[in-house]
């Protein structure tokens, strides 16, 4: 699944580690989704639809 | 500047010692002494619990994962204190010596539930990575204990059911190490 996490991130100037802290995963987490080697669990991807206010779909599209 | 040794390094060491001590005490000539056999139940597990806990730092952990140590931890103990027992107690004539035998098992179901709760709790993605790693440890264990019984039936050697054990851990080390290095 395509999703736009690390531009989202950087907007914000937060390192993966504090993205990490903010969704309560690990930075590995953080990083394996936005290289989109795994696909967030859906309260994660509603946590992380939360954290930068916009919708699931703005963030993530499937293939 | 202060220089410190690398808590791996460390932790590495403590473990080392310590399995090297159990190794030792299983060595020793001291033949039913129970102080034998307290030193090898009880070096062996904590040499790796040296290296896990030393290599993590226990007050940098999350609740929910130092709460799994602790009730691995005491599962464990539980577990060698049966171990002990039943080996003191036990003799081939004793009425009750099935029961005996499967007195340390009671608290390796409190260890198992602890490992269960441990994994639920654990990060999405590292969960992903264990349970991954342990459907591929139980699915390929059992086939290949299957697939030995029929080298067995052609003259193979009997097969021992703690050789189930070593191939489960062999396994699931194996799907870690793929599992781990997908999403790394």
């Amino acid at each position: 699944m395509k999703n736009r996490l690390r531009e989202l991130r950087s907007a914000k100037e937060w390192s993966q580690a504090d993205l990490a802290e903010k969704l309560g995963v690990s930075r590995q987490t953080v990083n394996a989704i936005e290289t989109e080697k795994y696909d967030p669990s859906l309260p994660l991807a509603f946590k992380v639809a939360k954290l930068f206010k916009a919708s699931i779909e703005e963030i993530f599209e499937p293939e | 500047m202060k220089s410190e040794t690398n808590p791996l390094f460390r932790a590495l060491l403590a473990g080392s010692v310590t399995y090297l001590l159990g190794l030792a005490a299983m060595a020793s000539e001291f033949r039913g002494a129970i102080a034998k056999e307290v030193l090898t139940v009880l070096l062996f597990p904590l040499g790796p619990a040296a290296i896990i806990a030393t290599a993590v730092n226990l007050n940098s952990m999350p609740p929910a994962m130092k709460k799994y140590f602790w009730r691995f931890t005491a599962g464990t103990l539980a577990y060698v204190v049966g171990l002990v027992l039943a080996n003191r107690i036990y003799a081939p004539d004793l009425r009750y010596r099935y029961w005996l035998i499967l007195l340390p098992v009671i608290p390796i179901i409190f260890v198992v539930a602890a490992i269960v709760r441990g994994v639920s709790d654990m990060d999405e993605m590292k969960r992903k990575i264990v349970t991954d790693a342990a459907a591929f440890a139980c699915l390929a264990t059992g086939f290949t204990c299957f697939s030995y019984l029929f080298f067995r039936d052609m003259g193979a050697p009997e097969f021992h059911a703690e050789w189930a054990f070593y191939l489960m851990w062999l396994y699931y080390l194996i799907g870690l190490f793929f599992s781990w290095r997908r999403y790394r």
